[in-house]
């Protein structure tokens, strides 16, 4: 296995203690900040896209076992985020500044929640489940949004200096 | 480029389908124990860790309140607090485990103790992971208690290492309960979007007031008679309605347990 493989399923790891730590304390912050997605726009900006499949698969999966939804609904919601992220990505998004990760960072924070509030809906109606999110899941969605945007805004500047990518190109 | 990731796409759908499929089939839980068990220890000392920073905060802040009556006594009490917070929570440990128990010998009752490993990954349940499962006899449907035998959830789903407890908050909870030294049930303990509880379906003539205890009626098999829940806050009636509701307020904070048992019949 070579030292990048480990360090990505030693980040994956840690990242899922981090988020369930957080999610899983029915605290306060339950619902306001999503480590995962955080990463999953990283990854966006960063990696290949195969990383981004692994890692929504991977995390996804992992945060299913620990979750009292039907199984499958984080991971896809990851999942389908990451893909739709990366093909915006791909097309709009074609500099790697601070703007521009921001934005990725807003548009991801919508996407996912548009996907995981589709979804549970979706398996409500069936009958498959019980949950539904409520009106106030929308403060959470404004929380996450700043939650995101200030551990992205972090991240920037500290892996800046580590990454060619995220450098702006000006023409001319 | 976009064939690479459609193909990638492909490939990561794949994957979900077949874990959904072999989750929902079984095949996946020895996978699943086998990751809860690496993790738990971390996870239980992370959970442990923001509980008793959570307790920290939240002292802190009644001593703000304190600081105004009593300046020199708060700046000892800050100082004994975070001298004694470890030595605190210890206590505190060990005192539910007494209060656990004693309510259990008291009335004969079979428990396995348990620890509450973390909560769930997603924001809509409330529910927590405990450290007990099928092996020690857990299954699901049975009661989970708190503190001096406080009722706090259901075992919903029982895996060979670990199990998940579905809190009372919970909107998919429904408990058949009754008001304290009543011989028969009254109505339904109901979760309200993991805000508070509250019991439904009690019919109008039934005789309900503020400050009523509510236990559990033992009309769930598996839930023992007489078990605490709540108390009574208010009641919401309308006389053109056949059934009246009671709005209740939690004993004990359900959002930083730590110590549980699982009563078995």
């Amino acid at each position: 296995m070579s030292k990048k493989n480990l360090y990505f399923i030693l980040l994956a790891c840690g990242l899922i203690l981090l988020q369930l730590a957080v999610e899983g304390n029915l605290s306060f912050f339950g619902g306001r900040i999503n480590l995962t997605l955080v990463v999953l726009i990283i990854l966006v900006n960063l990696a290949e896209f195969s990383w981004v499949v692994i890692f929504s698969v991977a995390t996804g999966l992992l945060l299913d076992v620990y979750s009292g939804l039907p199984f499958g609904v984080l991971t896809l919601s990851l999942f389908l985020s990451g893909i739709m992220l990366k093909i915006l990505f791909l097309n709009f998004f074609t500099n790697f500044s601070f703007y521009s990760l921001l934005l990725l960072g807003l548009i991801a924070v919508i996407l996912y929640n548009a996907v995981f509030i589709s979804l549970i809906g979706l398996i409500y109606f069936i009958g498959l489940s019980d949950y539904l999110p409520r009106i106030d899941y929308l403060f959470k969605i404004i929380w996450q949004i700043g939650t995101t945007e200030l551990i992205l805004s972090a991240a920037y500047y500290f892996i800046n200096p580590l990454s060619r990518k995220f450098k702006p190109v000006f023409l001319g | 480029m976009f064939d690479k990731v459609i193909k990638s796409s492909i490939y990561g759908l794949t994957a979900i389908l077949v874990a959904v499929f072999f989750h929902y089939a079984g095949w996946l839980a020895p996978v699943e124990g086998i990751l809860v068990t690496i993790f738990s220890p971390v996870q239980q000392a992370v959970y442990a860790t923001y509980n008793g920073g959570q307790n920290i905060y939240s002292s802190w802040l009644k001593k703000r309140d304190l600081i105004v009556e009593n300046g020199k006594l708060q700046e000892q009490l800050v100082t004994l607090a975070i001298d004694t917070a470890k030595l605190k929570a210890l206590e505190e440990e060990n005192e539910l485990l007494k209060k656990e128990m004693n309510f259990v010998d008291e009335n004969k009752l079979k428990f396995v103790a348990a620890k509450i490993v973390s909560g769930v990954s997603d924001p809509l349940s409330q529910s927590v992971i405990i450290n007990r499962g099928k092996k020690d006899g857990i299954e699901t449907g049975l009661a989970v208690i708190a503190d001096n035998g406080i009722m706090v959830g259901k075992i919903s789903e029982a895996r060979d290492d670990y199990s998940k407890v579905l809190l009372l908050s919970d909107n998919k909870s429904r408990v058949a309960a009754t008001i304290q030294n009543l011989d028969h049930t009254v109505g339904l303990v109901e979760g309200q979007y993991g805000l508070s509880f509250s019991m439904t379906n009690i019919p109008q003539n039934q005789e309900i007031k503020d400050g009523d205890l509510i236990v559990t009626s033992g009309l769930e098999g598996k839930i023992p008679k007489n078990l605490l829940i709540a108390k009574v806050e208010s009641i919401r009636s309308i006389e053109s309605e056949i059934f009246k509701t009671a709005i209740l307020t939690p004993i004990i904070s359900l959002n930083s347990l730590s110590d549980i048992a699982v009563i078995i019949p």
